[in-house]
């Protein structure tokens, strides 16, 4: 894993050498102070294991329930994906597709783009597609709001509580859990795994 | 803007490498991961205003108009961003009341009124307070998203409370505009280039390999 010699900041163009960093240690620009870089870099095998941690609670997250309402007698249950179809069906379609977007797609490639990079780096191997894959890495992490979607999960219980008696369902655990695994994940970023490509030329 | 730039030094964003612009050049393609490179984001104060104008104008019926009904029985009723926050203050639920409150109303004014504070001190005071403005647009990025909170918490109820006549809860339009303040922001904010902060700053040799720890 041999660090790239310069790196520029990205908020300013400050040109710096990248130095080696211990665990634990932050590398900031000299000029604006912005993130350059961290030292507590998890190896790829830990990060494959967390990734495939996330990929399980991501499909906790959207095919359990978030929540179980019962008023009186029924009992209603909603997955996130039925919210999205019901807001659908009012013909709110802008917020769906929205929803959707935000809550189910982006974590999804968040997650499956990086296990199909990570993969085949920790058996040593170039995985094909490589250069796609990490820019849409790249693009795709601003888009999950999975912890947005787990405080509103707590608060729509919260405002039913009035109407109606609510329990929370698996999805709203596994959701929390899935938002702590992304953060973590992501603080680990995405552009040192150049510099785990078995072929360096590539 | 050139005098921004180390000679026709780039750096990706992307995968982080730097690479030689071309000679007169403002912009290329990342060798190794592809991505397009920029001397500056193309239009970028023109595209954030262009955005933060549009967000303005769908901030008012966010507010006014409203976001979800709920009927029970034979009543029906309308609920604003306002009033919802407001019911969860009376529900004594004050630590969620608050978070909705900074979501839904304080991140997207400060994010509109900084980021256009940014946009205009570019032009007119560019030398002014440069590291604390370069530490502005970092936080507004970071807390932006915040806002989709209040979507998608009508998204939920609206799948939720399904009970035919006697309890139902469905998205009123006010949701559209208030999910297209909070897209408009976002683009906002990514359309807006942090290095135009730093446009004045002169970039001589001697900085070019500064160490990074200072």
């Amino acid at each position: 894993m041999q660090p790239a010699a310069l790196v520029m900041c990205e908020h300013c163009a400050q040109l710096h050498r990248w130095p080696a960093l211990s665990s634990r240690s932050v590398a900031r620009c000299v000029q604006c102070e912005a993130v350059l870089g961290r030292g507590h870099r998890l190896s790829t095998q830990a990060l494959l294991a967390l990734t495939v941690a996330a990929l399980l609670m991501l499909l906790v997250t959207h095919l359990a329930n978030v929540a179980s309402i019962r008023l009186q007698g029924p009992v209603q249950a909603a997955t996130f994906p039925m919210a999205i179809a019901a807001t659908w069906r009012e013909d709110e379609h802008v917020v769906a597709v929205l929803a959707a977007l935000t809550a189910i797609v982006a974590p999804a490639l968040f997650i499956l783009l990086r296990l199909y990079v990570l993969l085949p780096l920790a058996l040593h191997r170039r995985p094909p597609g490589f250069r796609t894959c990490m820019r849409w890495l790249h693009h795709v992490s601003r888009w999950n709001m999975v912890e947005v979607l787990t405080v509103a999960a707590l608060v729509s219980l919260v405002r039913i509580a009035d109407l109606a008696e609510a329990t929370p369902g698996p999805a709203m655990y596994a959701m929390a859990v899935l938002a702590l695994l992304l953060a973590g994940i992501e603080s680990a970023g995405v552009k040192h795994l150049w510099h785990e490509l078995p072929d360096p030329t590539a | 803007m050139s005098a921004l730039h180390h000679g026709t030094l780039l750096g990706c964003e992307c995968c982080g490498l730097v690479s030689r612009l071309e000679v007169d050049a403002h912009h290329s393609i990342c060798p190794r991961c592809g991505e397009a490179l920029h001397v500056c984001k193309p239009h970028s104060l023109q595209r954030t205003w262009a955005y933060l104008i549009a967000a303005v104008l769908a901030y008012l019926p966010a507010n006014f108009l409203p976001m979800m009904s709920t009927s029970s029985g034979f009543r029906r009723s309308t609920h604003t961003l306002l009033g919802g926050i407001a019911e969860l203050w009376q529900s004594e639920a004050w630590g969620l009341a608050m978070i909705v409150f900074i979501a839904s109303i304080g991140v997207p004014i400060l994010k509109i009124g900084t980021l256009a504070l940014l946009a205009w001190s570019v032009r007119y005071a560019p030398q002014w307070r440069q590291k604390e403005r370069a530490r502005l647009f970092r936080s507004v990025e970071a807390v932006g998203h915040w806002s989709m909170l209040d979507v998608y918490v009508v998204v939920l109820l609206a799948a939720f409370v399904r009970f035919g006549s006697v309890a139902s809860v469905k998205p009123e339009p006010g949701l559209l505009a208030f999910a297209a303040v909070v897209f408009l922001t976002m683009l906002a904010a990514q359309s807006f280039d942090a290095r135009l902060i730093w446009l004045t700053k002169k970039a001589s040799a001697e900085s070019l390999l500064r160490p990074a720890l200072s």
